[in-house]
């Protein structure tokens, strides 16, 4: 597919306040004696209440995009500004504590603590949150992803999409006004899939951000707002090109 | 050639393994080096001793059996040999000789420095074929006055090869050099049940030498034989006994057998004991080494898990796909055994001089010992083998669908963690952490723990064993000077009525402030079979100077009574009111004594860990036929006098044997032991080395296992600061455990070696158990500070952490 020439332009929802701005954002590697580019010039802005899906092929720049937002990597070229906060430059004390308080990740692979169970795993993120009542919190988390009946199992003792739930309760927790998700249903089955994206579109609509990525079309099609990256660069911005669908209506 | 390449595809392999993990590697190769090495240098020990000691015993033709007449007693020159004669036995004897022994004083004194000891002067033919001397230094005294010195007692006052010394009654002699003799290879000093180089000088002189110098001339006390091979020793014994008796009949004697010599007994003893010893230890570094490599092997059987499952997937056979893991404990016990070598070689060298310096031999065998590092070698190379095999057979016996699963069917075990399920403990999530970690992994918890446990247990065992010498020396240096830290003994050349001249000058001279008169036997206390040899002082009815302290009962002013140490009551197993036998001498005539059997009470216990001390009182020594005889006097010094003025003062008077404080002997046995404290300090010095290695091994499994749960972390936002807290506090939590388990075995091991070990080679010391807080200072240092230190070698790598790499990275 051709890159298009214009950078894309990106339609911004109702609401003036923007929780992500990326702003000519780059990311180069070096491999050995040749130079990567991850990303290159990409610019978006997400809002509050918005689910956007960063969609793209194995390669594509789309994790690293996310790992620019989460701040678990920093660009070389252009400019972050998530939940307010400049974080292309900061420290790296200042990014420890804008992951604390700004955004909120779930994993592929899930990443739960194996010495802690369902509960303890959920009360981490409002533990390092620092929120009031840390236990209350994760429980009630713990409750909306309908996981009160399991809150003393440790990770191994439940199923793959039972973990992710606890993986996005742990995210909840910590009361961030940003998620981060990649590939959330990646390591599940269709049915289980289904569930969690219910619950991220759910998260989406209370006020915060979701932003998912993901390489399967079909995911796309509930999102508010597709960001397609191929090579590193954006190609295009908009609604779901094959329409969007409730989340029940998806099939893959 | 196609088979070759497969093999070598595996050894590739494995090469590539082992340098990822190459620190680690590294440290268990170094764990295993030292554990080989202190191994092989350890268990050379006994093996060169006992090598030395036969050589240095054959080579100076010691004496089979030796024949003393009762302290005091003497016989005319001929007059042992024909009774030797007499017995029938010369068929039986290859060489005897008639000697005279006799305590003296000896002043060597030199370049301004006091060393004045009592001592012993040996006088023997000087072409005798039987317990000869070998010189270290100058040469063997011909004829007249000259003297030889015994070489231990010199080396530990550096004094020159000859010189000039001045012995008891002022006589000055020059010595022509410094010599071995083999009943002094180990010096012991009368009354004292070992090493005495420090307090006691041995002076050999030809015996007409002797004579002059002891004022017996024509005289002698002691006939030393050597019998033929395959003579019955035992036989002969009893042939010379008997013509002795007839030959001497008013002369009580001693019989000592070759085995029986102190040196003789200590030195294949100690051999022996310490040799158990060491080889505990040599164990327990060894073992610690091999719970450290099952740790690491186990974590990279682990990580392979996957590979391996592919393996058995595509058909490789389990025996083929345990090749890799087998291979990388090939190379970690290669790395253990190259590094062996030189550690085994720097501690062979280090051990050797340790050996040279605690028992200079004439003939010392001290070879490196291929059959020994062979053993050693053979264990640090199966021992990491077998660490391989548990988690080997684990990993090729899971069905390959298990082993090839990803995602949430692949979650780890939370191990023991559900222990803790409802358990709330204080902090956030985060600082339960640690702990839940800890019990996470129950496999390498207790291997990890184990390697801390050995060490603290060498540590805490090693320390308390110079802890327990310490205050076992303590304990008999306060007795000896209890009332008076400035008391001293003076010891008469012979016995002499409470009225005698000697005493008398004794107290009496300038510097001596007030006096205290005692008679001390060489006697045997005997109990139903048991029997044990002690130096029975009386103590008189006015004690001005000194007097016993009593732990139980006393000495009764009226009628006769025996006080003994806790430690002789028990080896008699006898208490309070038991009547025990005591052989002891008494006088016939002005230069004999007979042995005689009187029956005393025990009385009394005393608190003195040195068992050979036993005392009883007027009426007591009146039982024993002895009243009114004086051959010590406890003495203080006069305001304004020293120790030293005393010693001056009173050497040069007639009939002193010796002057010496009343501590000398602890301070003697005190001397020895600091010799052998190097032995145990550096070993707790490398058991501290080791647990560095233990913990650094554990931390950087661990950082490598959990570098996504670290990733995790620091996405939600915890500091590294905060994640290598927790690092810290898990090592903590086990180093702590490992402390604690540690600290019990090595009471245990210490306990075992103070009851089993320690008085078989020392029978006379009745050690007293002790562990200093230095020693769990030590312990703590070595297996909790060094332990919780450990993570933060992995600080670097923790801070470099690739965060979005190590996230995704599907195990």
């Amino acid at each position: 597919m051709p890159l298009p020439d214009a950078r894309p332009v990106t339609p911004a929802p109702a609401t003036d306040k923007v929780l992500i701005r990326l702003e000519q954002v780059g990311r180069r590697y070096h491999v050995g004696d040749s130079e990567v580019v991850a990303l290159a010039d990409v610019s978006l802005e997400v809002r509050p209440e918005e689910l956007v899906v960063v969609l793209g092929p194995s390669g594509s720049g789309k994790t690293t995009l996310l790992n620019m937002i989460g701040a678990l990597d920093s660009p070389t070229e252009g400019r972050v500004v998530v939940a307010g906060q400049d974080i292309t430059h900061a420290s790296r004390k200042e990014l420890f504590a804008f992951r604390r308080h700004g955004v909120s990740f779930v994993f592929q692979t899930f990443n739960l603590f194996p010495a802690l169970t369902a509960l303890e795993n959920a009360e981490f993120g409002a533990d390092v949150a620092e929120r009031p009542d840390p236990r209350t919190v994760a429980v009630e988390m713990l409750e909306r992803v309908g996981l009160g009946d399991r809150l003393g199992h440790f990770p191994h003792e439940l199923s793959g999409g039972e973990q992710q739930r606890v993986g996005i309760a742990r995210a909840l927790a910590s009361g961030n006004p940003i998620l981060l998700a990649d590939e959330p249903t990646g390591e599940l089955d269709f049915q289980t899939g289904v569930q969690i994206l219910e619950l991220l579109h759910a998260h989406a609509h209370t006020g915060r951000a979701v932003v998912i990525v993901t390489h399967n079309r079909e995911i796309a099609r509930i999102a508010d707002r597709v960001v397609e990256i191929s090579s590193g660069r954006v190609v295009r911005v908009g609604p779901p090109e094959e329409g969007q669908v409730e989340i029940s209506d998806l099939r893959w | 050639m196609r088979r070759w390449h497969r093999q070598a595809l595996w050894v590739r392999w494995a090469i590539r393994d082992a340098r990822r993990h190459r620190f680690q590697v590294l440290s268990i190769a170094l764990l295993l080096g030292l554990g080989v090495g202190m191994f092989t240098a350890m268990s050379s020990m006994s093996i060169w001793r006992v090598d030395s000691a036969d050589s240095s015993f054959a080579a100076l033709r010691m004496h089979d059996l030796r024949f003393s007449l009762v302290e005091g007693g003497t016989a005319r020159e001929g007059e042992l040999r024909t009774a030797l004669t007499r017995s029938g036995a010369t068929a039986d004897v290859a060489a005897a000789a008639e000697r005279l022994v006799v305590p003296t004083q000896v002043d060597a004194s030199t370049g301004g420095r006091t060393i004045m000891v009592p001592g012993r002067i040996v006088g023997a033919p000087a072409d005798g074929d039987v317990d000869t001397l070998a010189a270290r230094g100058g040469s063997l005294p011909a004829a007249g006055t000259d003297v030889a010195l015994e070489h231990n007692f010199a080396r530990h006052y550096e004094l020159p090869e000859t010189g000039a010394l001045t012995l008891a009654g002022g006589q000055r002699v020059a010595y022509t050099g410094q010599v071995l003799a083999p009943e002094y290879f180990i010096v012991t000093a009368p009354g004292a049940g070992f090493g005495a180089e420090s307090t006691f000088a041995v002076i050999f002189a030809p015996l007409a030498t002797a004579q002059r110098l002891a004022g017996k001339p024509g005289q002698v006390n002691d006939m030393v034989v050597r019998l033929r091979p395959g003579a019955d020793a035992v036989a002969v014994q009893r042939q010379i006994e008997r013509a002795l008796r007839v030959t001497l009949p008013e002369t009580g004697f001693t019989v000592t057998t070759r085995d029986e010599e102190p040196a003789h007994r200590m030195i294949y003893k100690d051999a022996e004991g310490d040799q158990q010893l060491l080889d505990i230890f040599a164990f327990l570094m060894l073992g610690a080494a091999t719970f450290a490599a099952f740790n690491l092997i186990s974590r990279t059987v682990e990580a392979q898990r996957r590979e391996i499952g592919i393996g058995m997937a595509l058909g490789v056979p389990p025996a083929q796909l345990a090749r890799r893991p087998f291979l990388l404990s090939a190379q970690i016990a290669l790395g253990g055994l190259i590094l062996g070598i030189p550690v085994g070689l720097a501690a062979d060298a280090w051990l050797e001089g340790v050996l040279e310096d605690f028992f200079p031999l004439p003939v010392v065998n001290a070879a490196f010992q291929p059959a020994v590092f062979l053993q050693g070698a053979a264990l640090g190379l199966v021992l990491p083998l077998l660490a391989a095999a548990v988690p080997v057979r684990r990993a090729v016996r899971v069905a390959p669908v298990e082993a090839i699963q990803v995602g949430a069917r692949a979650a780890r075990s939370s191990g023991l963690a559900w222990m803790l399920k409802g358990l709330r403990l204080p902090g956030g999530t985060l600082a339960n952490l640690p702990l839940r970690n800890v019990l996470r992994t129950p496999r390498r918890t207790i291997m990890t723990l184990l390697g801390i446990t050995a060490v603290v247990t060498i540590v805490v065992a090693m320390a308390g064993l110079i802890d327990s010498f310490d205050a076992t020396l303590d304990a008999s240096r306060s007795e000896a000077l209890t009332g008076s830290r400035d008391r001293l003994t003076v010891d008469l050349a012979t016995a002499t009525a409470a009225d005698g001249r000697a005493l008398r000058a004794v107290t009496g001279a300038q510097s001596v402030g007030d006096g205290q008169p005692s008679l001390r036997l060489e006697s045997t206390l005997v109990a139903g079979r048991e029997r044990l040899d002690v130096a029975l002082e009386t103590v008189p009815d006015r004690r001005p100077v000194w007097e016993p302290t009593y732990e139980r009962g006393a000495l009764p002013a009226a009628r006769p009574g025996l006080l003994i140490a806790r430690s002789a009551a028990d080896a008699l197993d006898v208490g309070l009111g038991d009547r025990v036998r005591v052989v002891h001498p008494v006088p016939t005539g002005p230069q004999t004594f007979r042995l005689e059997t009187t029956t005393l009470p025990v009385t009394g216990i005393h608190p003195s860990p040195l068992r050979f001390l036993a005392y009883t009182n007027t009426a007591g020594a009146a039982a024993l036929g002895v009243p009114g005889l004086v051959n010590r006097i406890s003495v203080v010094p006069a305001a304004g006098s020293s120790a030293e003025d005393v010693k001056a003062e009173l050497l040069p008077l007639p009939g002193i044997a010796g002057v010496q404080g009343a501590a000398a002997t602890t301070d003697a046995v005190d001397e020895v032991l600091k010799e052998f404290d190097q032995i145990l300090v550096v070993t707790v010095a490398i058991a501290a080395a080791m647990a560095l290695l233990i913990a650094f091994n554990s931390t950087a499994i661990n950082a490598d296992e959990r570098t996504r749960e670290h990733a995790t972390m620091f996405a939600h936002g915890v500091p590294v600061g905060r994640v290598m807290l927790g690092a810290i506090a898990e090592a903590l939590l086990i180093g702590a455990l490992g402390t604690a388990v540690g600290v019990v075995a090595g009471h245990a091991v210490l306990s075992w070696v103070l009851t089993t070990t320690v008085p078989e080679t020392m029978p006379d010391l009745g050690i007293v158990s002790a562990v200093t807080p230095a020693t769990y200072g030590v312990a703590v240092i070595s297996g909790i500070v060094v332990v919780a230190a450990a993570p933060l070698l992995t600080l670097g790598r923790l801070r470099r952490t690739d965060l979005s790499g190590s996230l995704r990275v599907v195990e």
